[in-house]
Formats: C-alpha cells, sequence, structure tokens
C-alpha cells in the first residue's frame, strides 16, 4: 500500500497543479474542482500511509536548515527587489562618447528648465523598429531633464483608435501637446524636438500672410502649382496661415509676423509697394518668391534695398546628373547663415532667375547671398533663344556663373509713432489689448529673404529633396529672429577609414591568425611539458 | 584570506594546466577576430562610399565596429563561459574531493570566491587579450577611448554574471556535461526575457526587459554609461553567489 501511495501523492500533485491552471486559463470551474479535489483524495492517501515518514522529515534537521534557507534567500531577494526599484528610480548617468551622444545641448537643458506647463509628447513608431529606439533613447533624456514633459511611445498598428483619433498616418509622427495647443513633427531630432517644444509652450499662434491679388500661388489651390501643401506643413508648425488682399487695407496688419508674396505674374501696386515698405521698416518679415516674369514695379521697389532681379532665366548644366532639366538649378551650397547652416539636402528650383547684391553699401540695409548655383551654370537673358529651346551663354550679355538665386536682407527699423514697447510682451489670456501692438516688435530690424523662383515651394515640388526644409528654415527664422534655437545635429562628420591592401592583411593576420596562435602554442608548450614532468 | 588565494592559485593553475582554458581562449579569440576584421572591412567601404558621396553623414566608428563587435563577442561568451564554469564544482564532485574540501578549516565563501576569481581571471584573459584590436585601431589613429572602456566594463560585468551563473548551476550537479548545458540554458532564457516584452503588458514587459541579461549592456557598449545597469550586474553575481553559498551549505547538512 505504501508504494501505491506514492503514486497517489504524485497524482494528487498533478491535480493540484492542473486544476490551478484551468483556474487560471479561466476554463468551466468543473474543471478546477476536479482537479483540486482529486488532488487533495490523493495526497490524502499518501499523507495517510506515510505518516511516520512526513513528520521524521518535517522535524529533522535537514528541514530546519532547509527553511532557514530558504528564509534567508527570500529575504536576500527581497532586498535586492528594494535596490532594483531604487536603482530604476535614481539613476545617474554619464557619457562617455566622443561627441556626446546621449547628452541633450545646453540649449535645450536650458529651455525644459523653465518650462512652467507640463508638455506631452505622443510619438507613433512601429514596435520594434529603430526609429522607435532611438526616439525613446531621445525622449528619455528629456524626461530626465524636467519633471514637465512625459512623453509615450504607441505602435499605430496595435492602436489604431488612438492614432486614428490623433489623425495619424504616417510612422514617426510625434505630437506635442501643451495645454490647448498642439504641434506635430515627421522628423526625429534634437533640435526639431526642441524647437517644436518652442512653439507649442507659446501661447499665440504666429501668423503668416499670403499676398493675393496679383497672380499669386493659392495657398488653397490643390493642383500642381497649388501651395496647399506648404499650407499644412506650416499649420502643423503651429502658425496661422491667412490670406492679405493688401490693395483693399492700409496697411500690412500688426499680427503678421511673416509675409509671404509668393509668384505674383502682375506687379503690386504703388500703394502696395509702399505698405510694405513701411512694414519692412517696422520690423517686418517679407518673402519673395519671384518667377521670371517681368515685374518692372517690384523689381524697381527692391533696387532700394540692393537687389537686383535679373531679367533672366538660369540655365545649369548640373542639374542633369541629378537627373533635372537645364532649367532646373541644383544648389548644393548653402552660405553659413542662421537660415541655411544647418541645411544639407540639395535643393531645385524649377524655372528660376537670378537675385543679386547690387551697389554700395548702403545706410540702413544690409543684403547677402545666401545660396547660388555652380560654375557651369549662367543666366540666360536672351528669351527669344530659351523659348526655341536653344540657349547657350554669351559674354557680355549673360550672367555669367555662379549665379546668385537668393538674397538674405536686413532693414533697420525706423521709430514709430506710437511706442509701446514695455510691459506688453507676452499678451496674457490670448486677447488682444485695445491697442494693438506690433507681433515683431522685438526684433531688432526688418529682414526679408528673396528667390528667384515660386514653384520650389508648390505642391509638386516641395517635397523634392531639400526644397521643403529650405522654405521652412526660411519661415522659421524670420518668424523667430528673437526665440531661435539652433541645435548642431551630433552626428555631423563622418569619421572616414580608409584601409589599404596592406592594412586590410595586417587586420584579418594579426587578430584572426597570429594572437590566437600564440595562445595555442602557449597551450601546447604548458600542456607538452606537464606530460614529460 | 590566506585560504582564498590558496584556492584562487590552485584554481588558476588547474586551468591552464588543462586544454580546457587554452581551447576556449584559442576559439573565442578566433571568433572575435574574424567579427573584428569583418566589420572594419565594412567601415572600410563605408567610408570608401562617403568620400564619394558628402552627404552620407554620421559615419562613426564606435557604431559600426565597435558596438556590433562587443555584441557579437556577448553570443560568443554565452557558448564559451559555460565551458569554463562547468568544472568548478562538479569536477571536485566526480573526482570525490568534493567532500575532502569541506573537511579542511576552510570557509564555504573563501572556497566560492577562490573558485569564482579563477574563472573570471580566465575571462579577463579572454577579454583583455581583445584589447589589441584596440591597439589596431589605435594605430589608425581612430580610437575613442571612453566608449572602449566602458564598452569593456559593459563586457567584463556580463561575463561575470554569466560566471556567477555558472558556478552556482556547477555547485548542483556532479555531471559536467549538464552543468554546462543547463548553464547555457539559463543564460539563455534570461538573455531573451527582453524579447517577450514586446507582447506582453507594459509593466510586465518593463520588469522583463529590466531582467533581462543583455539590455543592460547595450547602453555601456555605446558609450553611455548608467548606475541602472552597473547595480544590475552587481545584485545579479551578488545574488548568486549567495545561492551558491546557500547550496554549498546545504551539503552540509543534507547528510
Amino acid at each position: 500500500m505504501k508504494s501505491i501511495s506514492r503514486y497517489a501523492g504524485l497524482t494528487g500533485i498533478l491535480a493540484v497543479l492542473a486544476g490551478s491552471l484551468a483556474y487560471y486559463l479561466k476554463m468551466h470551474w468543473a474543471y478546477s474542482c476536479t482537479g483540486w479535489t482529486v488532488g487533495l483524495i490523493g495526497l490524502a492517501i499518501y499523507a495517510i500511509y506515510n505518516i511516520k515518514d512526513i513528520r521524521d522529515f518535517l522535524f529533522s534537521r535537514a528541514a530546519r536548515y532547509g527553511v532557514g534557507s530558504a528564509l534567508s534567500i527570500i529575504l536576500v531577494l527581497g532586498i535586492i527587489i528594494f535596490i532594483s526599484i531604487m536603482n530604476v528610480r535614481n539613476n545617474g548617468q554619464w557619457d562617455v562618447t566622443k561627441n556626446k551622444k546621449f547628452s541633450l545641448s545646453q540649449q535645450t537643458i536650458q529651455i525644459l528648465g523653465g518650462l512652467a506647463e507640463p508638455v506631452i509628447v505622443t510619438g507613433f513608431f512601429q514596435e520594434g523598429s529603430p526609429e522607435k529606439n532611438m526616439a525613446n533613447d531621445l525622449l528619455t533624456q528629456y524626461t530626465r531633464a524636467t519633471n514637465n514633459l512625459k512623453y509615450e511611445l504607441v505602435d499605430p498598428n496595435r492602436e489604431p483608435a488612438q492614432a486614428m483619433a490623433a489623425n495619424v498616418t504616417t510612422y514617426g509622427t510625434i505630437i506635442l501637446k501643451s495645454g490647448e495647443r498642439e504641434e506635430r513633427l515627421y522628423r526625429l531630432s534634437e533640435g526639431e524636438i526642441t524647437n517644436a517644444i518652442i512653439r507649442v509652450i507659446r501661447p499665440h499662434k504666429k501668423r503668416i500672410y499670403f499676398l493675393t491679388g496679383h497672380g499669386e500661388k493659392d495657398i488653397d489651390d490643390f493642383e500642381r502649382t497649388g501651395y496647399s501643401t506648404v499650407k499644412k506643413i506650416l499649420g502643423d508648425q503651429n502658425y496661422e496661415i491667412k490670406k492679405l488682399v493688401l490693395m483693399q487695407v492700409e496697411d500690412v496688419p500688426l499680427d503678421a509676423s511673416v509675409l509671404v508674396v509668393a509668384g505674383p505674374q502682375k506687379d503690386p501696386f504703388p500703394n502696395e509697394l509702399k505698405a510694405i515698405e513701411r512694414y519692412l521698416k517696422r520690423r517686418g518679415k517679407v518673402i519673395f518668391l519671384i518667377d521670371p516674369k517681368p515685374v518692372p514695379a517690384l523689381s524697381e521697389f527692391l533696387v532700394q534695398f540692393r537687389v537686383k532681379l535679373g531679367d533672366d532665366i538660369i540655365i545649369d548644366k548640373l542639374s542633369r546628373i541629378f537627373g533635372g532639366d537645364y532649367t532646373m538649378p541644383v544648389i548644393v551650397r548653402y552660405a553659413p547663415h542662421p537660415v541655411t547652416k544647418n541645411l544639407s539636402a540639395y535643393s531645385f528650383f524649377p524655372v528660376s532667375r537670378s537675385v543679386s547684391v547690387i551697389g554700395d553699401e548702403k545706410e540702413g540695409v544690409t543684403v547677402n547671398n545666401l545660396f547660388g548655383t555652380e560654375d557651369q551654370a549662367w543666366g540666360e537673358t536672351n528669351l527669344e533663344e530659351f523659348n526655341q529651346g536653344q540657349a547657350q551663354y554669351t559674354e557680355g550679355e549673360d550672367l555669367a556663373g555662379p549665379v546668385s538665386l537668393s538674397v538674405v536682407g536686413t532693414v533697420r527699423a525706423e521709430k514709430e509713432e506710437n511706442q509701446k514697447t514695455q510691459g506688453n510682451e507676452g499678451a496674457d489670456g490670448g486677447e488682444e489689448k485695445n491697442e494693438p501692438r506690433n507681433v515683431n516688435q522685438n526684433s531688432s530690424s526688418g529682414n526679408f529673404i528673396i528667390f528667384g523662383d515660386s514653384d520650389f515651394v508648390s505642391n509638386s515640388y516641395l517635397n523634392l529633396q531639400g526644397n521643403g526644409d529650405l522654405f521652412l528654415s526660411s519661415v522659421n527664422w524670420l518668424a523667430e529672429e528673437g526665440d531661435l534655437v539652433s541645435i548642431r545635429p551630433k552626428s555631423g562628420k563622418s569619421d572616414i577609414l580608409l584601409l589599404t591592401r596592406a592594412n586590410q592583411q595586417m587586420v584579418f593576420w594579426l587578430p584572426v591568425v597570429i594572437l590566437p596562435a600564440i595562445v595555442l602554442i602557449i597551450g601546447v608548450l604548458v600542456l607538452v611539458r606537464r606530460r614529460n614532468l | 584570506m590566506h585560504n582564498f588565494w590558496a584556492v584562487f592559485k590552485r584554481e588558476l593553475k588547474v586551468y591552464f594546466s588543462s586544454s580546457i582554458a587554452y581551447a576556449v581562449l584559442v576559439i573565442f579569440l578566433v571568433m572575435a577576430g574574424y567579427f573584428f576584421y569583418s566589420s572594419m572591412s565594412l567601415y572600410s567601404m563605408y567610408s570608401m562610399q562617403a568620400v564619394q558621396n558628402p552627404d552620407l553623414k554620421g559615419l562613426n566608428l564606435a557604431e559600426v565596429v565597435m558596438t556590433p563587435l562587443f555584441a557579437n563577442m556577448t553570443v560568443v561568451m554565452l557558448l564559451m563561459l559555460p565551458a569554463l564554469t562547468m568544472r568548478l564544482f562538479s569536477e571536485e564532485k566526480k573526482s570525490g574531493t568534493y567532500e575532502l574540501l569541506f573537511t579542511y578549516p576552510i570557509r564555504d565563501i573563501e572556497v566560492l570566491l577562490g573558485k569564482y576569481f579563477a574563472a573570471l581571471c580566465v575571462f579577463t584573459v579572454m577579454i583583455g587579450l581583445t584589447g589589441t584590436y584596440q591597439l589596431i585601431l589605435l594605430f589608425f589613429g581612430k580610437n575613442e577611448l571612453g566608449v572602449v572602456l566602458s564598452a569593456y566594463l559593459g563586457l567584463f560585468l556580463m561575463g561575470a554574471s554569466f560566471i556567477s551563473l555558472g558556478v552556482l548551476i556547477s555547485a548542483m550537479t556532479e555531471n559536467q556535461v549538464v552543468a554546462a548545458v543547463v548553464s547555457f540554458g539559463c543564460i539563455l532564457i534570461l538573455w531573451v526575457l527582453g524579447w517577450s516584452s514586446s507582447i506582453v503588458s507594459k509593466d510586465f514587459g518593463q520588469v522583463l526587459t529590466y531582467l533581462s541579461l543583455i539590455r543592460h549592456s547595450d547602453n555601456l557598449f555605446r558609450g553611455l554609461v548608467d548606475t541602472t545597469d552597473l547595480v544590475y550586474y552587481l545584485t545579479f553575481i551578488f545574488f548568486f553567489l549567495f545561492l551558491t553559498l546557500r547550496a554549498l551549505e546545504s551539503k552540509r547538512w543534507r547528510g
């Protein structure tokens, strides 16, 4: 009976486990109940026939030691768990990399330190993707710098409802929220995130006006030549976009952070040009995108700022290499100006005119080239030849390469009649005070950026290589001239290492053959020695 | 203390006068060396592309060569270290010297630490020899000292953890092969624990990730020294050595 009782006991244990499993898996209660009952019966049978052995074991020295040992293990485990929890909560980090890859820049830390309201960051990444890990790494650094930033990484595949509610259509979308304001990013970098934080905590949206009435590009046009895409992207960056019919109002509105003149086909009226001039002189910011069509009044207007709009079309042979056309100049280098210094991708300008700096230095105006073509381009002035499809560089007539395509300039501010500077910055609650103020009043001067083409921002060309970045950077720089944060990307330069044939041989032989061989020989020697002893 | 040294020296002598240490070292060095060579060739190829195409940015030696090299070395360690630790206690039990050892006026902890540090020493030699790769890089003028040191620290702590686990398993069985296989299995389980973190609930997933052995070396291999990882490895080693001590002790009263 005793031997059978052993089997009963074993069956009993298995039955209890099975019953517990059934319970855990939420199967029908009959299963778990049967299991436990059978189990208890089995164990009881075992117990009855082995009671003496059991008692001996329980009270033996081995049992006492065993229990004591188990208790000490549990105690130590408990301490370790406690330490581990403490460990995770408070940890210190040292970044020992050369590029300081894992530390946030000083500017970011400062901005994070000044956060008054909480900022919530939600990143929509696919689980397990390298982008998700990068986002995690980067955002943890942000949370370590401040308690006012929290982040969450959501897989849009796992949480489709959340993704749809937030209107997320691409992987890699990052949404920042503060209060009721929202910013969206599609690219992951410290600079982008920090700038987005700056924008999202700003109580007011900055307004960008697009001039209309002269055949300019239309921000509500979804066709190839429309500007609807750039309107959306600017909206994502927390700008408010509006149209401006300057002919109907006296002045450029005071709440205009930036005015964009996008591809006018006719000249603006003289009073409009005067209004723009006044706007610039009260620290306004203007972007001119002027196609190679004759706009004599506008050209004349810009002469006072030392800018010449060429009456030409730029022919660039370099763009052929990139699959473009002779009439689409490609820009490969940019000036080290805040607008362009972080740009790396090339940009393409379909059918552009030259925009150059002329004249001597002038009081109240400074202007510089922003970028231009390479040497093999030129500005073709003979439009008949061009329209026939043949154009050649004509010495003396055409503008020799490298041809400037864009300039950036400063206009000194003139004193305004109503000087309301102190105490009105950062208006509270979004309400306008009874005296509307100039939104740009904290800037040091007026600024303008002029491009010789407006199509590079249109729906069909905006997403081509660096075009989008270039325009966005221009807008951001003009709009935020005071708040600018430019954070250099960490992994800037490449660390080149070219191995010659000889080097490669060494890199193979030394680690793979010679080193192990040395160890092998030592081993063999030692073992042979031992054998001979 | 004196006993500790005696055990330590003896174990070291046994390691280096038997073929096991050499076999492990040679195999490890061949594999690590090959990984080094192939990532260097790859890096050279990337460099050539980067020279022709200045758009390619962010080519970084640490990322392309070092981090994968160390990751690969940990895989090889996974295979090789159980082979090192399997004999620590199992051999003694098989050859009957185990009981003899415990009749000596020597404390359990001295025996344990002596054996543990001997295995650790062999392991240190093993990864120390890979330091020659760093010398090669130094020769080319491309060395990032901070990352190298933190990566080796990670490697060392991870190996020390593997060994502490191996010692425990070895103390629980007299069969060396069983010890090696079970050690390998346990390390592997702890290794992959982090992988399932994406499919279980969030909190549970975080616990699993914390327990995973290799997650804690990720940062160290890249040059980020985080106390979380350091404390993790130290508590890991402590815990398993503690368990081993209990296991040894239990032999006494098991009778």
